[in-house]
């Protein structure tokens, strides 16, 4: 049997809440459920607005934070009781790349050390000449050369370069998952097509899948294959993400992708759009497990 | 006097003197905001759209200065040359700033009817505004303004959302009814919904209150759904400027074409376009001041390249 690269089940993740906490517990992400195959690799976006819960996701799957419920499988095994080598293993193929791409730099260091430290720490090669070949591997793979760029410090490279560098050294680790939270919400605009052009690149020619965090439709409609639509830490929505931004059926999903503006003046927003009144003390409480329904083929809604 | 133009910048520089040798944020930009109306300053990071705020609001840090230029506000008062006891007297009642991290310059400790009271015994100078009576009706009416709910008078900060906040940030702009709002990135923060929210406030302002506003950002779909006019910036030139609609159609300049292509759109799936940092400094190659305009349109001018 064709083993899954990585499966969650009713996960759910609650902050607070215990003997001695003093307000009540914040449900950041529940009922939470992903499948990704081994192959072949897929760009699973993960899409909601801050507090809907993909941070949390992201921090669990890379261990950050423990799980409150629910399973983790990497590729079968459960995350939760990895031995120590099987963790090595699991730090080692799950990657992530994060929004900002300055604070991951120590700034008094050359940008060559994030390469160093990694390939020290994972024994990645043996010798200067095979670390450097890795490096510059990985380095032309995002476009980059060693020589224009290694010696350099963090503030003398570009957004876009430091981003880039990040993925670099990702890929150093032959991972099999990259979780990339925000990874070109920082970057410009026209910068953006680059990034998002190497994971393309890394799903298709090296079976590397993502696990693609964001709160921007329009890049992931670019890329996505697969999405889950997260409000308020619930899956409203999942499946192809054509489908969805073409499709949408739940409340929330539609009100959020009428909102994302369009770059034609003849296009303008519909109506108005009202928010809910809420403040940022309101709770997010624990619901039951969704029901979802098959609205068309590949096309999950939540109900009610 | 009032003239059509709440602002007219004219030939504004602003250089940053480093020991190897003088970098011009911005160079030599020209433009007017008439009245009643949202321009849109887009650029990317680094056009020099924020310095060129700064420069009008007078709050350029050192060693930034202001190189040349003049900053016409109602075509009566040059707002660069100005003693600073009488710009101060302009702040808030005729310019205000909404900032993108305006939802967090409130200051925890005040309610948000205190904060906006502040503000406007600093800047009032009619005494019969200044009553409680006529303060509190004030502030509810500004509240109601930017679409927030009447609990917001007695909250704190912290009990408010981000887009929540920024419309309070809104609300204590327009609350000396100015004539000019510069509105710095004011939504890039928050999310989807939230920006349409905060967008949707910045609308009414100007539809109901007639206030002009300059909208600085780098989304070019939101300058569509907001401005009635853009111009373009690079590397602290303007390269294009021209009536929203007709920029976006026709793109005359290689810097705003290649904005667009690259901007992803909800519309169609279309293949990436990639740019890299050095294909977008070769668009420097068509800057050499003094850059001459050519009218393409009626009110479109753009840079001349070649």
């Amino acid at each position: 049997m064709k083993q899954n690269l990585l499966e969650i089940r009713d996960l759910t993740k609650i902050y607070g809440g215990g003997l001695l906490s003093q307000s009540p517990p914040v449900v950041a992400l529940q009922h939470f459920d992903l499948l990704i195959p081994e192959e072949p690799a897929q760009i699973v976006t993960i899409a909601g607005e801050s507090g809907s819960g993909k941070t949390t996701l992201a921090n669990l799957i890379l261990g950050f934070v423990r799980l409150t419920s629910g399973l983790m499988l990497y590729r079968g095994m459960d995350v939760t009781r990895m031995t120590k080598a099987e963790t090595l293993t699991y730090r080692r193929e799950v990657q992530a790349v994060f929004q900002d791409p300055y604070s991951v730099y120590n700034p008094y260091y050359r940008v060559r050390h994030i390469f160093d430290v990694v390939i020290k720490n994972f024994r990645l090669g043996s010798g200067r000449r095979e670390s450097r070949d890795l490096m510059e591997d990985a380095l032309r793979l995002v476009g980059m050369k060693g020589e224009d760029i290694l010696h350099k410090y963090p503030h003398q490279l570009s957004g876009g370069q430091r981003q880039r560098m990040m993925v670099a050294r990702a890929y150093l680790m032959k991972p099999t998952l990259i979780v990339a939270d925000e990874p070109v919400s920082m970057i410009d605009a026209s910068l953006r097509a680059m990034i998002l052009d190497i994971m393309l690149k890394l799903r298709d020619e090296h079976n590397i899948s993502f696990l693609y965090i964001t709160h921007d439709l329009s890049t992931a409609y670019q890329i996505g294959d697969e999405m889950h639509l997260l409000y308020r830490g619930l899956t409203v929505e999942k499946g192809s993400t054509m489908r969805i931004i073409e499709n949408p059926q739940h409340a929330y999903a539609k009100d959020l992708i009428a909102s994302v503006p369009v770059p034609d003046p003849a296009k303008k927003w519909q109506g108005r759009i009202q928010m809910a009144d809420e403040n940022e003390a309101t709770r997010h409480t624990l619901s039951p497990r969704p029901v979802y329904w098959e609205v068309e083929p590949g096309h999950w809604v939540a109900e009610g | 006097m009032t003239t059509d133009q709440v602002m007219t910048i004219q030939n504004l520089s602003v250089e940053y003197p480093t020991p190897e040798r003088t970098v011009f944020a911005v160079n030599d930009i020209s433009f007017e905001i008439k009245r009643g109306e949202i321009l849109g300053l887009i650029g990317e990071s680094g056009s020099g759209k924020t310095t060129a705020a700064n420069a009008i609001l007078r709050l350029l840090e050192r060693p930034g200065r202001v190189a040349g230029g003049q900053v016409w506000l109602n075509g009566e008062t040059e707002l660069l040359s100005l003693p600073e006891h009488e710009f101060r007297q302009l702040r808030w009642s005729e310019l205000a700033l909404v900032s993108q991290g305006a939802m967090n310059s409130l200051n925890p400790t005040m309610r948000v009817r205190d904060q906006i009271a502040d503000g406007i015994r600093a800047h009032e100078t009619n005494p019969a505004a200044l009553t409680k009576r006529a303060l509190q009706a004030r502030i509810h009416e500004l509240l109601t303004m930017v679409g927030l709910p009447d609990r917001v008078y007695r909250v704190y900060p912290h009990e408010l959302s981000g887009g929540m906040k920024q419309r309070v940030g809104i609300a204590m702009a327009v609350a000396l009814s100015p004539a000019l709002v510069i509105a710095d990135e004011p939504t890039s923060a928050l999310d989807v919904i939230t920006q349409r929210v905060v967008a949707q406030t910045l609308l009414d302002i100007r539809d109901r209150l007639g206030i002009s506003v300059l909208l600085i950002g780098h989304d070019i779909a939101l300058m569509a759904q907001l401005a009635d006019r853009i111009a373009v910036m690079y590397d602290g030139h303007i390269v294009e400027a021209g009536p929203v609609t007709e920029v976006l159609k026709s793109p005359a300049h290689p810097y705003t074409r290649m904005l667009m292509d690259s901007m992803p759109s909800l519309l169609e799936r279309k293949p990436l376009v990639v740019v890299d940092e050095a294909a977008k400094l070769e668009f420097s190659h068509y800057l050499k001041p003094p850059l001459r305009f050519v009218e393409v349109a009626p009110g479109h001018r753009v840079a001349q390249f070649d």
